[in-house]
């Protein structure tokens, strides 16, 4: 700029000297124009080095009175430079110049009087060398080193004119080009020493300004300027008023229109110093867009090149609209998706130095009324939005601006928002930190939610949320930079999730904190969360109810944007009543509480881990008519963690159950007995179930069941057996009621033996107790007092293991009133159509009635027992495979019995009748027997009994017999003292009337005469030995 | 006579005393009844296998039951009479003595003390 005013300042000095020669030598020597424009013709070449041509000059009189004036026409210099637009340099078309001459030569006053110039045209052009077209001046020969002693005592310019004057500037070397198609200026001017007013009017068209090179290119354009001035100097200072108005102001650099077509108006006063170049806006209104401000300060050019200043600016009420569209369209289109409207007003300093290297500090403080901000894709327009913001922008070197925001409000519809805070380190980290207030309209806010996410929002909330965040953190999402907390109390909550799970809370509040305030040593919790509700309702359509009555929930995540990494979560829970509905299932639960933690696992961090701590007080469950449940207390430790990769599921889950359980009551509505259970206390893990500690009350049974069951993880892998040893004990068990509770428990059936179809397929599926396979447990078992069908047994001990399929009772050992006993039973399920059963049973001492009662079979293997009465000895072993629904095969029944009975009684019967008649028995009521010993086996359907003597009085009688589990005998009896008499007994036992009492031929005469037995007899004895020792080997 | 009588009807009687204890002993081979037996039963067939080992095994296919689910036993034959000793998982074991009657290479006879007769065919 410099240079241009330097090239202008030449121009008009070269004209000015021109003229004043022309002028001079038509005062001082031809007074004609005739006799003056010869003489200046001629005397110019010796100022200016090209070619000046001139129409006429003439001294002027009449036109100028009372004043001489100098009136010179078309003057043009011509200078011609290659690539220069002209070779015209300057061209005046008219100029008349007069002087107030009686001053000047009275007070040496200079007063131009007049000042007229119409017609101008100005053509500065340097190539791109350097060479220029105004260098046009004869270079002084000898050096003017003199002072001028020319001094003038008053200098005025009292109207100056210049109309249409063009102007063109081209530098090419600098890049530089300007242009005003036309200049019109009046002013008027009186300059004393260095005091002087004037007063200035003019106005441009055309006005162009371009400075390109291959790095950035800039454009000014102005359509018109009008200017005004009316102002003073006084001594150095300067001061007026100006009037500067640029209605179509256009600037363009590097592409980029920062301005366009702007209307820019300033006015009011400014003022100046010279000396220090000190520049000061008095209350100047500067208007753009019809947007005002006023400017009060100042400004300096120091000597150092600083430009100190102190600028104080406000405005009037501007319109947000207009400023924003003041913004250059690059900036805009980042803009373009919001439209917003507003009134607000700034006020404000700038203050410092500007140089190089410093930058002054700017303060706005802004005050916004009456907006609209809108956001396309954002359903909703936020009106009435109102606030102040102070602004400080200080762009200096470790310096940092900022933004307080005093207060913000805006409100939709039905939302209403407010929000203060501030944002420092604005051109660095850009640091917030808000703290936003809102009273919320949910459904408004589901915009917010992720796209996709199906979700129907009805209530409000109200509450306040306080961040702090670095801008690039937030555009990053990068939440373990961000902080924010808030808190919201919700009404009428009303949720809906894709149209299936329904959640409704009358009251509720919510909070969160960003990074989690929370304290947890599973993980780093990121985010926590606390949901409060005194009553919530959810549903999940046509599936599950729940209904919440003062909830407490605390939840904590972790890093959650983090792909690389399974998210950890956990809850805390405190409800004080929970009711779940699912179909006919319900679960009424009295202040449950704990935490259920979902993360990944320590050991494979792929694999998700879930954590369960769970206490609470009453429960009470009812899965429809099935089953209801009730408790006092529960409290359950659960873990698992999924293992994708195992296909069994016992592995996939890898289950961890602690379960402290009191006071529970378990109504089944398959059995018919309540299920009491005062407490049952165990710990499962995936390789041991440990029972610390157990009671069971079902109806007539109460146990206490504790051990432990161990390989688990093994026994699941196929790898092992399952071990369990268990200590069952008990006051009083009733085998039938937990006998029934058995049934259908038990394994799938495994086992590979299908070779032989069925051929009596049952009419309903059986459903038997299977044994599971590769199980090795062992329950010992401590019963006070047994009820097994109408017997009580006393003191039952002994041990009940199920070994791989195969479920034994060994040497239970038990007393009653009736004897003392041992039983070992065992029963295997090889198949669901396969049933094994087996029993050894010995009944020492044994009241015989007592006997038939408790082992009924007995009576239909030994028909003739409930004859007599006394104790006895008894042992029999049975085994026999059943059908699935426990029905014998038959022919699989195999059973073998040995029964010794001394002192015993022959009751008097009817049968017993008509066997003592045709053996002439002594009919007495009871028939002392002094000693029987007898053996009995069971083959398929075929009960034989070997023969065995029995004594009375001076009788001695041998028994033997074959008959059938129908009751059809062949039984042989007969008398060996005193008399020998055999008698033979044919039929139905079910039908005496029937049956053949005939005599027959005695058989056993040596059978109990050693000496004299034949091989038969030897070896009916062995045989008889053989039974009775096979089943008393098993007596402990 | 009466004299007569008397010694005519004692050696009568030595004369059949001496005749009934020379009778000889009937005796069946063994080794027949190795192998497979059956015979119909209700709903299926009532076998028995006979193994060289003195042990063997019955079932009964009519209640869905195979020979490797057969229930064990000892077997012995001693001149007409045959032993079968069944032997209970239990512990128990249950004497069943039969008298021979056939035992060839395709049949197997015999009865029991009570006249109860069983006839087998041996399954080639």
């Amino acid at each position: 700029m410099k240079k241009t005013f330097k090239i202008v300042a030449w121009t008009i000095g070269s004209l000015v000297v021109v003229v004043s020669l022309v002028a001079a030598i038509a005062i001082w020597l031809v007074f004609t124009p005739a006799k003056l424009t010869p003489i200046v013709r001629q005397q110019l070449p010796k100022f200016v080095t090209c070619e000046t041509t001139l129409d006429q000059v003439d001294l002027t009189f009449f036109s100028t009175f009372p004043h001489f004036g100098l009136h010179v026409t078309n003057v043009c210099v011509k200078n011609p430079v290659a690539g220069a637009p002209s070779d015209t340099l300057a061209y005046i078309g008219d100029l008349t110049a007069t002087i107030d001459l009686m001053a000047f030569l009275k007070h040496n006053d200079v007063i131009l009087n007049q000042f007229y110039l119409e017609n101008g045209v100005a053509n500065v052009y340097t190539n791109a060398q350097g060479k220029t077209n105004y260098d046009i001046m004869v270079p002084s020969e000898v050096e003017d080193t003199t002072t001028s002693t020319f001094s003038f005592g008053k200098m005025a310019l009292e109207s100056v004119s210049v109309k249409n004057l063009r102007l063109v500037y081209t530098d090419e070397q600098a890049h530089m080009y300007g242009s005003i198609d036309t200049m019109n200026a009046d002013m008027n001017a009186a300059f004393l020493g260095e005091n002087g007013d004037a007063q200035l009017k003019g106005d441009l068209a055309g006005v162009r300004f371009e400075m390109k090179d291959s790095a950035s290119s800039m454009s000014t354009n102005l359509a018109t300027v009008e200017l005004a001035f009316d102002g003073t100097k006084t001594g150095s200072e300067l001061a007026g008023d100006v009037q500067l108005h640029l209605p179509n102001f256009s600037f363009k650099m590097d592409g980029v229109d920062y301005a366009k077509a702007l209307n820019i108006v300033i006015d009011g006063p400014i003022a100046a110093n010279m000396n220090t170049l000190k520049f000061a806006p008095r209350e100047t209104k500067v208007t753009i867009n019809e947007q005002e401000l006023t400017l009060d300060g100042w400004a300096q050019y120091a000597e150092n090149g600083d430009i100190p200043m102190d600028i104080n600016f406000t405005s009037a009420t501007l319109d947000l609209k207009t400023v924003l569209n003041l913004l250059p369209k690059e900036y805009a289109d980042m803009l373009s998706d919001l439209t917003a409207e507003s009134d607000f007003d700034a006020s404000g300093s700038v203050k410092g130095i500007y140089n190089d290297s410093l930058m002054p500090q700017i303060s706005v403080t802004t005050n916004f009324e009456r907006g609209t901000i809108a956001y396309k894709g954002f359903p909703y327009v936020l009106k009435s939005v109102k606030g102040t913001a102070v602004v400080f922008i200080d762009m200096n070197p470790n310096a940092k601006s900022s933004v307080k925001i005093t207060d913000l409000s805006a409100k939709t519809g039905t939302s209403l928002l407010r929000a203060k805070g501030d944002i420092t380190d604005l051109m660095g980290d850009f640091k917030c930190d808000f703290l936003i207030k809102g009273d919320l309209n949910l459904p408004e806010m589901a915009w917010f939610l992720p796209e996709g996410m199906k979700v129907t929002m009805k209530g409000r909330a109200k509450g306040e949320v306080k961040t702090s965040f670095k801008l690039d953190d937030f555009m990053a999402m990068d939440l373990h930079k961000i902080k924010a907390s808030g808190a919201f109390d919700v009404r009428d909550l009303d949720v809906v999730y894709e149209d299936s799970m329904l959640v409704k809370a009358p009251t509720a509040s919510m909070s969160f904190n960003l990074p989690s305030n929370r304290t947890n040593k599973q993980f780093t919790e990121l985010l926590s969360m606390g949901i409060k509700t005194p009553n919530a309702n959810l549903e999940m359509l046509d599936f599950a109810k729940a209904d919440m009555g003062g909830a407490d929930l605390q939840l904590g995540f972790s890093d959650f944007m983090d792909s690389t990494k399974m998210m950890s979560m956990t809850c805390d829970f405190d409800v004080q009543h929970l009711l779940a509905l699912m179909d006919t299932m319900s679960v009424d639960v009295r202040h449950p509480q704990g935490t259920v933690t979902l993360s990944p696992s320590r050991r494979n961090p792929k694999n998700p881990r879930l954590n369960l701590k769970y206490q609470s007080q009453a429960l009470v469950a009812n899965m429809g008519s099935t089953m209801k449940m009730d408790t006092k207390y529960l409290n359950v430790s659960a873990s698992t963690t999924y293992d994708e990769t195992q296909e069994n599921t016992y592995l996939r889950w890898n289950p961890r159950l602690n379960v402290d359980f009191n006071n529970g009551h378990i109504r089944l509505a398959s059995v018919a007995y309540p299920i009491d259970i005062p407490t049952i206390k165990f710990n499962f893990t995936p390789r041991q179930f440990v029972i610390d500690d157990s009671r069971v009350i079902i109806d007539q049974s109460d146990f206490s069941l504790k051990g432990e069951a161990t390989n688990l993880r093994k026994f699941a892998q196929g790898k092992g057996l399952l071990e369990g040893k268990f200590d069952f004990v008990s006051e009083q068990t009733n085998l039938n009621q937990l006998m029934d509770l058995m049934d259908g428990f038990g394994a799938s059936d495994s086992t590979a033996t299908t070779a032989v179809a069925s051929t009596t397929p049952s009419a309903q599926a059986p459903n038997p107790f299977m044994v599971p396979k590769g199980v090795n447990v062992t329950l010992n078992t401590q019963i006070k007092k047994a009820l097994y069908a109408d017997n009580v047994l006393e003191n039952v001990g002994g041990k009940l293991t199920i070994k791989d399929g195969v479920m034994v009772l060994e040497q239970i050992g038990f007393t009653s009133e009736a004897a003392e006993m041992q039983l070992t039973a065992l029963y295997r399920s090889d198949r669901r159509d396969h049933l094994f059963a087996g029993f050894d049973f010995h009944l020492l001492n044994i009241d015989i009635k007592k006997l038939i009662h408790m082992v009924p079979d007995v009576d239909t293997i030994f028909p003739m027992l409930k004859s007599f009465d006394g104790r006895a000895q008894f042992h029999i072993a049975g085994e026999t495979y059943m059908k699935g629904n426990y029905d014998l095969k038959i022919s699989t029944l195999r059973g073998a019995t040995a029964i010794e009975g001394k002192d015993l009684v022959l009751l008097d019967s009817e049968l017993f009748g008509r066997i003592a008649k045709p053996l002439l028995f002594s009919r007495k009521t009871k028939n002392k027997v002094d000693s029987i010993s007898a053996e009995a086996t069971v083959f398929r359907n075929e009960v034989d009994i070997y023969p065995f003597m029995m004594s009375m009085d001076n009788y001695s009688a041998i028994v033997a017999a074959r008959y059938d589990l129908s009751h059809n005998y062949n039984a042989h009896v007969e008398t060996v003292s005193p008399i020998r008499l055999a008698l033979n007994i044919i039929g139905n036992a079910t039908n005496l009337d029937q049956m053949s009492f005939k005599l027959d031929k005695t058989k056993y005469s040596n059978l109990y005469k050693p000496e004299k037995r034949n091989a038969t007899e030897e070896r009916t004895m062995a045989l008889k030995k053989l039974i009775a020792d096979a089943l008393k080997d098993n007596v402990k | 006579m009466k004299k007569l009588v008397v010694i005519a009807a004692s050696l009568a009687s030595i004369v059949l005393i001496l005749f009934s204890s020379c009778e000889t002993p009937v005796t069946f081979d063994e080794t027949l009844l190795i192998g497979k037996w059956e015979r119909p039963s209700n709903n299926g067939l009532e076998c028995y296998r006979y193994d060289a080992n003195y042990n063997g095994v019955t079932w009964d296919t009519g209640e869905d039951v195979s020979e490797a689910e057969g229930q064990p036993f000892t077997w012995s034959v001693e001149s007409a009479t045959m032993t079968h000793i069944h032997i209970m998982e239990m512990g128990g074991k249950i004497p069943k003595t039969y008298t021979l009657l056939t035992l060839n290479d395709s049949t197997l006879s015999y009865k029991d003390v009570f006249g109860v007769s069983f006839t087998f065919i041996k399954v080639k």
